[in-house]
């Protein structure tokens, strides 16, 4: 099942074309990373998912019909930029925007209560948000985000602002929602965390949608054919190898054409070469997101 | 479709966020009673003043070159002559010698010539001089010589003119006519006013001239109660967009409401605090002048009650018809002074009447005042005023056809300005375009 479907969306601000006909498909229970440069259209993007601003052509639709506003009541969002009302009260934010996703006052006021402990802010329920940290803050804001448990969440850099040990609750709490089948969409600029979370990633360049699809799958399709071995001395040089690079024990062996990472280790071993541990080179996404952000400029 | 639940959450948000702030409470409660403070104080100076200069022996220089106050006919009498008060006047002048005529306070002293008064004039020894040449019988002109630079308007010099001129009607007329005459003449007519209702009931009155001011003033001072709170929930509407674009909450607000929805529930909510406002400062002026009226008994006030009943009306419709306006040309500025700006045409407009407001309690049911009943802009102001004045010359169909107006203005106004607000909302940082702003409005369903 799809959670969000955009099917060839446009937009453009003045002469400025934001989108230019994205299709991409957000797949319901799993997490999915949208990434992209600063100013790719990603947050134009969610806006056109939320509903706040309405594409210039294509269509929106949200777990599988035309987004209607009542729909919306199921998906939780945190912009990147944020804010709250500075002078109220925690536990009064979050009750209105508890209030305006569809629960009643006293339901909202007491999953503001839960949520606030889940995020490890019981005591500030009272206090004014002007008197916490920009952290305490940003925990605030994720606990109104998440706190009516929406079917759909999409969080526009979570991590920003946040030192490890919060990183490290945010990431629980996206995993959570997986494990509870909720679909969560997360932008940022943190790979590494996207490496983590994520099952799905869709990367956005100058409006246009340059990367789609499953997590491994992607880190496999811009895997280059390398060994990255660990051993004692020197290797010796085998034919279909060449050596990309040293550092220390550890030795960079790209694969020349279409050697096999078995073959190339079997021969490595009769050759002489002392081993002790060979992995297949696996992409990282800040390469795929370098390389993919190269390619298209 | 508006929602309800999501408009009444944003309403009592709204309404708690305005009625807790200081400004509020302030404004509210306090500015009535500073306000009577301060007026009753500045009055209460000026009315000193006033009294005092009347009050006082003032002494002016009168120069007859026409024989009408001859020095003989025993009118002047030196200061040992005078009354106590009088003297003490002319003492601290240093004015130990000379003939003064004594008017009830006011000394006119006798020069001989034009020069003489004119030396006096400048030396501040008297007030001002006048002179009565030798054919002002023929051409009726007399001459006041004032001080250069002297007071703009002397409470003393309009004091004397008039009893200047009873002085010689009654020197002409002396010995030529009856005394009754003379008295008629100095005092032609007094006039007793009283009001004939619609049923020809006579309604007399001892102090009309007063009661007539209380009843303008009633109505006045409830118009402007109104404007005051309608603009200054306005003003809070443009504030609590301008906080939501700089708290960044724009966002999530409109993810979670429909502009429609945040919209409707803003106006209601500080519309309410707008209401509570004026219902405050409208009990507070009625008992402030129910209270005057039972110190000063002689007054009979008639509280315009038919203006206080239809009051919440059109305060209510006037402000969502204003405050949409506000909220939508508001959201499209990028700072609070910028919003501001934009939204003080609307402002101006409502302020119309007040700029009529001496046609309309001349002639509260005369055209201008139909005319502004039907301007939704002005209909509120107007209507309230008309009703304090001359509720009976306000049919029903008139106060039915001004609702009407003002509430399909106030639905248009309210769809216009969801678009706008929307655009606003999130067009933020620079500002757009009326072609921008046209294009993306034209975009919302």
């Amino acid at each position: 099942m799809v959670a969000l479907a955009f099917d060839g969306v446009e937009k453009s601000f003045g002469e400025t074309r934001c989108l230019h006909a994205v299709s991409l498909d957000i797949p319901e229970g799993l997490v999915t990373g949208l990434l992209g440069p600063n100013g790719a259209g990603k947050t134009t993007l969610i806006r056109i998912g939320m509903d706040i601003i309405r594409p210039d052509a294509g269509s929106v639709r949200l777990f599988g019909s035309a987004i209607a506003r009542e729909q919306l009541d199921r998906i939780g969002y945190l912009p990147e930029e944020r804010g709250l009302y500075r002078k109220v009260p925690v536990i009064e934010v979050l009750t209105y925007f508890g209030e305006l996703k569809g629960l009643t006052r006293a339901d909202a006021r007491r999953r503001g209560l839960d949520w606030l402990e889940r995020v490890g802010l019981p005591a500030v329920a009272k206090q004014r948000l002007d008197a916490l940290s920009k952290g305490m803050s940003q925990k605030v804001q994720l606990a109104v985000t998440l706190m009516t448990e929406p079917r759909l969440a999409i969080l526009d850099e979570p991590f920003s602002g946040l030192d490890p040990v919060n990183i490290d609750l945010v990431k629980g709490l996206i995993q959570a929602r997986r494990e509870a089948g909720l679909t969560t969409v997360l932008s940022t600029h943190m790979m590494d965390q996207v490496e983590i979370l994520c099952d799905r990633v869709a990367m956005v360049h100058d409006g246009h949608l340059v990367l789609d699809g499953d997590l491994e799958e992607v880190r496999q399709r811009y895997s280059v054919p390398e060994l990255v071995l660990r051993g004692d001395g020197e290797l010796p040089a085998i034919e279909g190898t060449r050596v990309v690079a040293t550092k220390g024990d550890k030795t960079t062996l790209e694969l020349l054409d279409g050697l096999p990472p078995a073959e190339a280790l079997s021969r490595l071993v009769n050759a002489g070469a002392r081993v002790r541990s060979v992995d297949p080179h696996r992409a990282s996404m800040e390469e795929i997101f370098l390389r993919v952000v190269r390619e298209a400029a | 479709m508006i929602r309800g639940a999501k408009v009444r959450a944003v309403a009592r948000f709204e309404f708690r966020n305005v009625v807790h702030r200081w400004s509020w409470v302030i404004s509210t409660f306090g500015l009535p009673i500073f306000f009577v403070a301060l007026s009753g104080t500045m009055v209460s100076i000026q009315g000193n003043f006033l009294e005092d200069r009347v009050s006082g022996v003032s002494v002016f220089g009168i120069v007859d070159h026409a024989g009408l106050l001859p020095a003989h006919a025993g009118l002047f009498r030196p200061p040992a002559e005078l009354s106590p008060e009088s003297r003490r006047t002319l003492d601290t002048l240093g004015l130990v010698d000379g003939l003064y005529l004594d008017l009830d306070g006011l000394l006119l002293r006798r020069y001989a010539t034009e020069r003489d008064a004119a030396r006096a004039v400048a030396r501040d020894v008297v007030s001002a001089a006048y002179v009565l040449p030798g054919d002002y019988l023929a051409r009726g002109h007399v001459k006041a010589l004032i001080r250069h630079g002297g007071p703009v308007l002397s409470v003393r010099a309009s004091t004397v003119e008039p009893v200047l001129r009873q002085l010689l009607v009654q020197r002409l007329l002396s010995g030529r006519v009856p005394p009754e005459i003379v008295n008629r003449v100095r005092d032609p007519m007094t006039v007793d006013r009283v009001s004939v209702t619609a049923d020809a009931v006579i309604h007399a009155s001892k102090n009309r001239m007063m009661e007539q001011l209380v009843r303008a003033a009633l109505p006045f001072l409830l118009g402007v109660l109104l404007l005051t709170a309608l603009l200054s929930s306005s003003a809070y509407l443009v504030q609590t967009i301008v906080n939501d674009k700089e708290n960044k909450v724009v966002e999530v607000l409109l993810s979670s409401a429909d502009p429609d929805e945040l919209l409707t529930g803003k106006l209601l909510g500080l519309g309410a605090a707008g209401l509570l406002q004026f219902a405050v400062w409208s009990t507070m002026v009625v008992l402030g002048a129910l209270m005057a009226a039972s110190v000063l008994s002689r007054f009979s006030i008639a509280v315009p009650w038919e203006a206080l009943a239809y009051a919440p009306l059109f305060f209510v419709l006037g402000y969502l018809f204003i405050g949409s306006l506000m909220l939508a040309t508001g959201s499209l500025g990028t700072s609070a002074p910028e919003a501001q700006k934009m939204t003080i045409g609307w402002a101006m407009l409502s302020v119309l009447p007040l700029m009529l407001m001496i046609v309309l309690l001349e002639e509260p049911n005369g055209s201008w005042g139909h005319v502004l009943s039907l301007i939704p802009f002005s209909a509120p102001l107007t209507m309230i005023v008309r009703l304090s004045v001359d509720p009976a010359g306000v049919s029903g169909w008139e106060i039915a056809l001004s609702t009407s107006i003002l509430i399909a203005s106030t639905w248009l106004s309210i769809r216009l300005g969801a678009r706008l607000f929307r655009v606003g909302l999130l067009l933020g940082g620079s500002r757009p375009s009326m072609r921008e702003i046209l294009r993306q409005a034209r975009l919302i369903r």
